[in-house]
């Protein structure tokens, strides 16, 4: 009864994001190092947001996500890429948007079609991550590109760009989607139990 | 960690705390767009003097927030110093390689300079001198007018100050998982790429199930004590314009004023 009332939706709404302000901060939590690369682990919750709270609220914590990554940008970079790149609000925010928005759908749309929801979860974390990966590198191929906006950041030769970025999908893109495929079914199911147990 | 004060609320009672959070984050805002519009360069000197003057009376501590902000001031000289070797414009000084100092490289070097440097200690202060639930009431009385077109205000603040209210909470819960798990023998900085990735869940799944128990503590306790969506709640604090805000928001504005009809023109 209690998790269909209007208080609770307000307040793990809350409680997830933060979460997602938690992940942000607190070193070894949200970034976890391995090697020379550094995974996040952000889209994860991000991806548990959408298939537990639905597509919306999936949405608002990937949308907060991403303003928190805007305003690390700004305030308190980690690399020197940073602050030229995710400054820009359809880079930083708006593919976390859709993350959050797409795993609730995925999750909902590939619920009709595989009755096992762990396989489901399974594909779920996958493509939501790869959809993070596309589109943040995706938009900023897309910004690069053009000669103008190529040297006020900097690069010489934007077709350099392209090839860099594909190093980035293969080092970051493939190991964040394969972590969030295996993680997100370990947490997600037992956690959507633990919420439907009284229906 | 724990020399980035970026964020940090520091508690007191000065001056500069009692202000109204409205007018402090107006005038903040105000200060940062007219730092970026100066170009003469008597006019950062002015409002350098005003941050002065401000953290003065806020009692936050000069060797507090100069420590805070030490990693912007060193990154702010780099790009200031990129700017000055790398533009050539103007009358050219010196010239080595692809290096050289220009009249214009110089200008601009040094106006970028005090620019950030205004931004940050302006925004740095009202951060420090602002509780994190003043700035979600000052949020909230922003998005006021929205009420017209129909957003629900109402529950988009209360979302907002639960979350920063358990930020602190579930950080030090976050902190007892960890060294529970150490406790037990986990090694967070050893092993490889699957390993580790086993190591993020039992992090991980004992925060999101206390989450989801936290929200049923605390959606019931709304409940039961008669909580219903979207309607105006009178709340415990409430937000004063003193003759103090007054005389300070007249006081910035005039010296603004002056900067842009006297220096800049």
């Amino acid at each position: 009864m209690l998790n269909h009332t209007k208080a609770y939706k307000i307040s793990i709404l809350a409680l997830f994001i933060a979460f997602i302000i938690i992940q942000n901060y607190i070193p070894l939590f949200g970034y976890s190092p391995v090697g020379p690369l550094s995974l996040t682990t952000i889209q994860i919750t991000v991806i548990i947001a959408g298939i537990i709270l639905g597509p919306v609220d999936g949405g608002i914590v990937g949308g907060v996500w991403g303003f928190l990554s805007l305003i690390k940008a700004f305030t308190a970079p980690s690399s020197p890429f940073e602050p030229l790149v995710f400054t820009n609000p359809l880079i930083s925010i708006l593919p976390r948007i859709l993350v959050g928005l797409f795993a609730g759908y995925l999750f909902i749309l590939f619920g009709h079609i595989i009755k096992k929801t762990s396989i489901n979860m399974i594909i779920t974390g996958l493509l939501g991550a790869l959809l993070n990966t596309i589109l943040v590198l995706g938009m900023i191929y897309l910004f690069y590109r053009t000669p103008e906006v190529a040297k006020a950041y900097g690069a010489s030769n934007p077709a350099m760009i392209g090839k860099l970025l594909l190093i980035v999908v293969g080092t970051n893109g493939i190991p964040e989607a394969i972590l969030s495929a295996i993680v997100t079914p370990l947490i997600a199911d037992p956690i959507l139990h633990f919420v439907k147990r009284d229906d | 960690m724990d020399n980035f004060i970026f964020g940090q609320y520091s508690p007191g009672d000065s001056f500069i705390h009692r202000l109204d959070p409205r007018n402090k984050l107006f005038l903040t805002i105000l200060i940062i767009v007219a730092s970026l519009l100066i170009h003469s360069w008597v006019s950062p000197l002015i409002l350098l003097l005003v941050c002065a003057f401000a953290i003065q009376t806020s009692h936050v501590g000069w060797h507090f927030l100069i420590h805070g902000i030490k990693f912007f001031i060193h990154m702010i000289l780099l790009t200031s110093l990129l700017q000055l070797l790398l533009s050539r414009s103007g009358k050219v000084y010196w010239y080595f390689w692809i290096f050289n100092i220009s009249s214009f490289g110089a200008h601009i070097a040094i106006m970028s300079f005090f620019r950030f440097i205004i931004a940050i200690i302006i925004s740095m202060l009202f951060l420090l001198t602002t509780s994190p639930i003043e700035i979600s009431d000052t949020i909230s009385s922003l998005l006021n007018p929205l009420k017209f077109i129909h957003v629900p205000v109402e529950d988009i603040s209360l979302t907002i100050s639960i979350a920063l209210r358990f930020v602190p909470t579930m950080t030090g819960e976050v902190h007892r998982i960890m060294d529970a798990q150490k406790s037990r023998g986990v090694q967070f900085h050893k092993g490889n790429v699957i390993k580790r990735i086993k190591m993020s869940i039992p992090i991980m799944f004992p925060l999101f199930i206390n989450t989801f128990k936290r929200a049923e503590d605390l959606a019931s306790a709304m409940i039961l004590r008669g909580y219903t969506g979207n309607r105006y709640r009178s709340s415990i604090r409430k937000m004063h314009w003193h003759i103090n805000d007054t005389i300070v928001f007249i006081a910035i504005i005039l010296i603004i004023i002056l900067i842009f009809l006297l220096i800049e023109s």
